[in-house]
């Protein structure tokens, strides 16, 4: 039995405890995706990984929901939210529309420039808003933001460029193990414990598995179609609770907070440094910690899903632990507080990880 | 394709053609229990424990608690008798 056989046996174990047959088969699945020689990116090229990799994780995801939601719809009196609503509807062409871009970057990387792509989406996003802004909230809390808010322009500039600096954001976090998959398994239980649609729960399914997957064999990513797709279904969801009232702005900041925060502490540092805020670079949290646990732990699989890990579970982790145990009712605007803390945990991690990290390049 | 190619591709089919079954009876019972009808048995029973696993369990529970919203039944379905009409789940 070689290595990898091993990992198999564990993952469908895993699998099979929490998700039995059907937790197995999609197992499966991502292990017989992960081996084609299509969108496979070489070591050290994504992210912190430093072995070979499948970017058709994003890709994976969507076969297990197109399988379920087609299945349910043709075995039983499911009836997709799509067909009963055109909101629904246009929402959902929207995510569409951002996997399809992510798809194309998958199997032809550098094929639509980032400026293509970014104006791409700003123009989903942007065509979606203008037409629904009713999904768009009107109130936040903070007296200068529902101020802004107040006006219809300023209030669909607004949540249009904040989508897409989220799936930005997500996009970045996608090369930890267990990072970008675990704050959207987080957020899709969140979602499935208070809506309770059979999408939800396909989604949370679906998330966790490749979570599975993801955090042990270390070979398989989201890649951008999972990014694009799943950070616009999160960013869509997440506005439109707050606009119906279902959940505290502060709510989904905190749920959301490590790529939110991250995105806004790079591009502050970035500028700071005199370079583009745009420009990418290895200096993010995760990349820190990740430096932090490589030099304490053999195994690179190891030291890269515990770096994934700790911060989804520290983070989304405990905003779904909170909302599970009620210990806040979801509209509270108390979930401030989390999201305060989680900042500041930020930055106070940062730093140390950072003086270590010089500490012991002095020492060598 | 090799062997092991084909018995992965195989067994990946099954197992997730038998968790889509399950989680399909648990949407038919969820429409079924909405309209106040009597839920018959599945054509073919498999053990909760195994076709959905623990958390897939509870996700079913949930699904079938809260998919009055979600889940609608057909018209075809005579909804003016009670007890005597009952829905096949599953199909």
């Amino acid at each position: 039995m070689t290595k990898m056989d091993a990992k198999l046996l564990i993952m469908c174990i895993l699998a099979m405890v929490s998700f039995g047959l059907g937790g197995v088969g999609a197992v499966l699945l991502m292990a017989l995706l992960s081996s084609l020689a299509v969108a496979a990116d070489s070591a050290n090229k994504h992210g912190i990984s430093s072995s070979e990799s499948s970017r058709l994780g994003g890709l994976a995801i969507v076969i297990m929901v197109m399988l379920y939601v087609v299945g349910l719809s043709f075995f039983s009196p499911y009836t997709p939210g799509v067909i009963r609503s055109q909101l629904n509807y246009y929402m959902w062409m929207t995510i569409v529309f951002c996997t399809l871009l992510g798809l194309l970057e998958d199997f032809r990387p550098d094929f639509l420039t980032p400026l293509f792509r970014l104006l791409a989406k700003f123009f989903g996003f942007g065509l979606f808003f203008w037409y629904w802004p009713e999904i768009i909230p009107v109130q936040m809390g903070l007296p200068l933001i529902d101020f802004m808010l107040s006006n219809e322009l300023a209030a669909w500039s607004i949540v249009t460029i904040f989508c897409i600096g989220f799936i930005n954001a997500f996009n970045m976090a996608d090369g930890a193990n267990g990072l970008a998959p675990g704050i959207a398994a987080a957020s899709f239980a969140l979602f499935f414990i208070h809506y309770g649609r059979p999408i939800e729960g396909i989604l949370l399914f679906a998330l966790s598995m490749f979570l599975i997957f993801n955090l042990i064999s270390g070979l398989f990513f989201l890649g951008d179609t999972g990014s694009y797709g799943l950070g616009a279904i999160i960013a869509l969801y997440g506005v439109r609770g707050v606009a119906d009232g279902d959940f505290s702005p502060w709510l989904m900041a905190s749920l959301l907070a490590y790529p939110c925060i991250d995105l806004i502490f790079s591009i502050l540092r970035r500028l700071k440094a005199g370079a583009s805020p745009f420009s990418p670079d290895n200096h993010h949290l995760h990349n820190l910690l990740h430096g932090y646990f490589k030099t304490r732990i053999r195994s690179k699989v190891i030291a890269n899903s515990l770096t994934g890990l700790t911060i989804s579970t520290a983070t989304s982790g405990l905003v779904l632990l909170v909302y599970i145990g009620e210990w806040l009712p979801p509209t509270s605007h108390h979930w401030l507080y989390l999201f305060l803390t989680f900042s500041a945990g930020y930055g106070l991690l940062y730093w140390t990880l950072l003086r270590s990290a010089a500490q012991l390049h002095a020492e060598s | 394709m090799n062997n092991k190619t084909a018995v992965l591709i195989f067994a990946a089919l099954f197992s997730l053609l038998i968790g889509l079954y399950y989680t399909a009876t648990a949407s038919s019972a969820s429409a079924a229990t909405q309209q106040g009808l009597r839920v018959n048995a599945p054509a073919f029973s498999i053990p909760e424990i195994i076709a959905v696993g623990l958390v897939g369990s509870a996700v079913a529970r949930r699904l079938i608690e809260k998919g009055k919203a979600t889940i609608l039944i057909d018209d075809s379905v005579d909804r003016t008798s009670d007890g005597d009409v009952s829905l096949d789940v599953a199909g």
